[in-house]
């Protein structure tokens, strides 16, 4: 996979907080441009291959029944490319290069709010 | 398969039998007299008006209910009709026969209306609810906090001396199952219903806001009485279990909307995490998908903000009127064991969030000052979140800090003993003690590092700071807790001390597969799951509860009671139906 520049997880965000997030000036400089991350995939939703999240440890979500757990703040929702068939190995840590995008867009088909995107995404495990 | 179809068919005659009508409140319906609920009668195909007839206790149902339902020809193209009249009240306690009738086919279904003794036996009532708590919780907590030896426990849980006590039923309106929305929703409103739900009985409507509504406990102190109202949560504020003291929606992940309905019962203190359903949508991190700043309307509405453990002690220490909504995190706040000790999950990022007992002290210091006395609600989500995680740990650390929260009630019935307190899980969880695992048997297997019977013996948990929890969760003897089910994992027999366990992952297909970061964990297993693999998790049960409770109006609990039946006994504590004759 060619190397495009390297992006954590520690450099999307500046803070955190109650009253919202605040983007770490890393990412916007990056917005637009191919970058390369580390991370876990899931589905965004069940066996949705559509759109994925890559999140800094492995991650599931769950609602049935009361498990009620979203995905960590900072993940990041995964557009895969075209030729991108949508398989990975889950729980495997896997690097993901895709045209970075940040900015509230609601995805339905991930019945999911993204702030953080890379689309036209392909991946290999690292 | 003509044997088949010819069944079915045969099905199809028999009145009642999955086409009859439906008609909610439901048959054996209990309903506080007075209180608010919607009547809906829905019939299995389309009918005409002119052949219905629905009568209460003999007569037209209107003589009773003061109104004409609706009648919806063709309810969101079911193929069937439906009556609804929405927010009527039935003053007069007794028995009811409802009798609902469509050309040759009828229906009949029997309420209870009660009412409650005119003078209340309580002034305040403060109702604990471990989510998920299991009979293990309890046990492990004892075990973890207190110790054990020669087989008496060295101490005794704030829980261990609740006076009264009851076995709870937990099954729903449609499945013998349950979730914690419709559980907690019943204890709420003294209505069963449907997995999701809250404050609505399950229908057939189409919008989640469309179901029959039963009024909730929180619209009904705030329609009968002066008091006070506090929810506190160390989960979203948003959850099933706070949300259920309020909120009217068939599915419990409405969570703009529910924060909405936070907002019209206005509670005094409302305190947990969730605040990404606050914010509008422009605001990065916001759940909303609307422009409402809901934080800018409660502050508008005379509500003090506190978004730490610092800026709440601070809010209380200032309070003189009006009220606290405490915000600590976008959404769940971490569990107890990960703020005191391990510093993992959002605690970086939410380094000063108050824990249960906190919140519950700075409830009660406001909510006391109301001379007409209060409801307090409070939830640890923790006990159920971890267990469903299969992280043992986590949970029972949590139950710990949920006792912690209910000794600083304790302290407060003993001075103000016109108090009820109420203190009962939503629902079980399989989780059970097996015994102890003892990192210093030889040999590698975990599994022969396993002690059962006399082999056993005892845990060698500390605690030197004497503050009731552990010093530490990875002690070389610890417990062994199993459950009943569970998805595809690796069983490490050891706490996480990473994370919470997050035991199976989601593969392309979104089948759950074991997570393999625990693959290498020394001494790790594969554990086949034995629940569908669309299942992230281990799942509730459906085994009793048990429900303890003291003080004035405790007495009432006893025996097997559905926990439908806890909210007679809070209404009449707090006597919301006074006999006006």
């Amino acid at each position: 996979m060619p190397q495009s520049p390297f992006l954590d997880f520690d450099e999307l965000y500046a803070r955190i907080g109650a009253f919202g997030h605040e983007f770490h000036e890393r990412l916007k400089a990056l917005d637009g441009t191919t970058v390369t991350m580390r991370g876990y995939l899931a589905p965004a939703a069940p066996g949705s291959r559509e759109v994925l999240v890559l999140t800094r440890a492995p991650a599931a979500t769950g609602r049935e029944g009361g498990t009620d757990q979203g995905w960590p703040e900072d993940a990041v929702f995964v557009l895969p490319a075209a030729e991108e068939a949508g398989d990975f190995a889950p729980g495997r840590l896997t690097e993901v290069e895709g045209v970075l995008e940040h900015g509230p867009l609601r995805l339905d088909a991930a019945g999911a709010s993204s702030l953080v995107r890379l689309r036209g995404a392909r991946w290999a495990p690292s | 398969m003509k044997r088949l179809i010819l069944s079915t068919a045969a099905m199809a005659l028999i009145p009642g039998l999955a086409l009859g009508q439906a008609i909610y409140p439901l048959d054996r319906a209990t309903i506080l007299s007075g209180s608010k609920f919607d009547f809906k009668v829905e019939f299995p195909t389309v009918v005409q008006p002119d052949q219905v007839e629905v009568l209460i206790n003999g007569e037209s149902y209107d003589t009773l209910l003061g109104a004409k339902a609706e009648f919806i020809e063709n309810e969101d193209e079911s193929g069937g009709s439906s009556l609804v009249l929405r927010d009527v009240t039935i003053t007069e306690p007794g028995s009811y026969t409802v009798e609902a009738k469509a050309g040759d086919t009828s229906r009949s279904v029997g309420w209870e209306v009660f009412g409650t003794s005119a003078e209340p036996k309580a002034k305040n009532v403060i109702f604990f609810l471990g989510d998920g708590m299991t009979v293990a919780h309890r046990t492990a907590a004892r075990i973890l906090s207190k110790g054990n030896t020669e087989g008496k426990a060295d101490g005794r849980l704030a829980i261990d001396d609740l006076q009264y006590m009851a076995f709870i039923g937990t099954s729903s309106q449609d499945s013998i199952h349950n979730d914690s929305a419709n559980t907690m929703a019943a204890y709420m409103t003294g209505h069963k219903s449907v997995v999701n739900a809250l404050g609505v009985y399950g229908s057939r409507a189409a919008s989640n806001f469309d179901h029959p509504k039963v009024e909730t406990l929180g619209e009904a102190i705030r329609r009968a009485t002066g008091k006070s109202i506090g929810i506190v949560t160390n989960t979203e504020v948003q959850d099933a279990t706070p949300a259920a003291v309020v909120s009217h929606t068939r599915s419990r992940n409405d969570k703009p909307e529910i924060t909405e309905m936070h907002f019209a019962v206005a509670p005094d203190v409302l305190m947990g995490g969730g605040s990404a359903y606050f914010l509008p949508q422009s605001t990065p991190g916001s759940k909303r998908v609307d422009d409402k700043d809901m934080i800018a309307e409660f502050q508008g509405a005379g509500y003090t903000l506190a978004t730490s453990a610092t800026e709440l002690q601070q809010a209380v220490a200032d309070h003189t009127d009006g009220k606290i909504l405490g915000l600590f995190n976008t959404g769940n706040l971490d569990t107890t064991l990960d703020i005191r000790q391990l510093k993992k999950g959002t605690v970086e990022q939410f380094p000063d969030q108050p824990l249960v007992a906190d919140m519950t002290r700075a409830a009660l210091d406001v909510l006391s000052k109301d001379p007409d006395g209060f409801f307090l609600m409070v939830e640890d989500g923790h006990t159920d979140k971890a267990t469903h995680a299969l992280d043992w740990e986590r949970a029972v650390y949590d139950m710990i800090a949920l006792d912690q929260a209910i000794a600083v009630a304790r302290e407060f019935q003993e001075a103000n003993p016109d108090t009820l307190i109420i203190f009962v899980g939503d629902h079980t969880h399989g989780l059970s003690i097996t015994g102890t695992v003892d990192d210093d048997k030889p040999g590698d297997e975990m599994r022969e590092k396993v002690g059962t019977y006399g082999d056993a013996g005892f845990t060698n948990y500390t605690d030197e700071d004497g503050d009731g929890y552990p010093d530490r969760m990875d002690v070389s003897k610890r417990l062994m807790m199993y459950l009943g089910n569970f998805p595809d994992h690796y069983e490490t027999f050891r706490p996480k001390l990473d994370g919470q366990f997050v035991p199976a992952v989601a593969d392309a297909d979104g089948n759950y597969v074991a997570n393999e970061a625990y693959k290498d964990v020394p001494g790790a297993v594969l554990r086949t799951g034995n629940i569908p693999v669309s299942m992230n998790a281990g799942t509730h049960s459906v085994d009793d509860e048990v429900l303890q409770a003291s003080g004035p109006g405790a007495e009432n609990f006893h025996g097997y009671m559905e926990n439908s039946d806890v909210y007679r006994v809070i209404a009449e504590a707090l006597a919301l139906a006074p006999a006006t004759n």
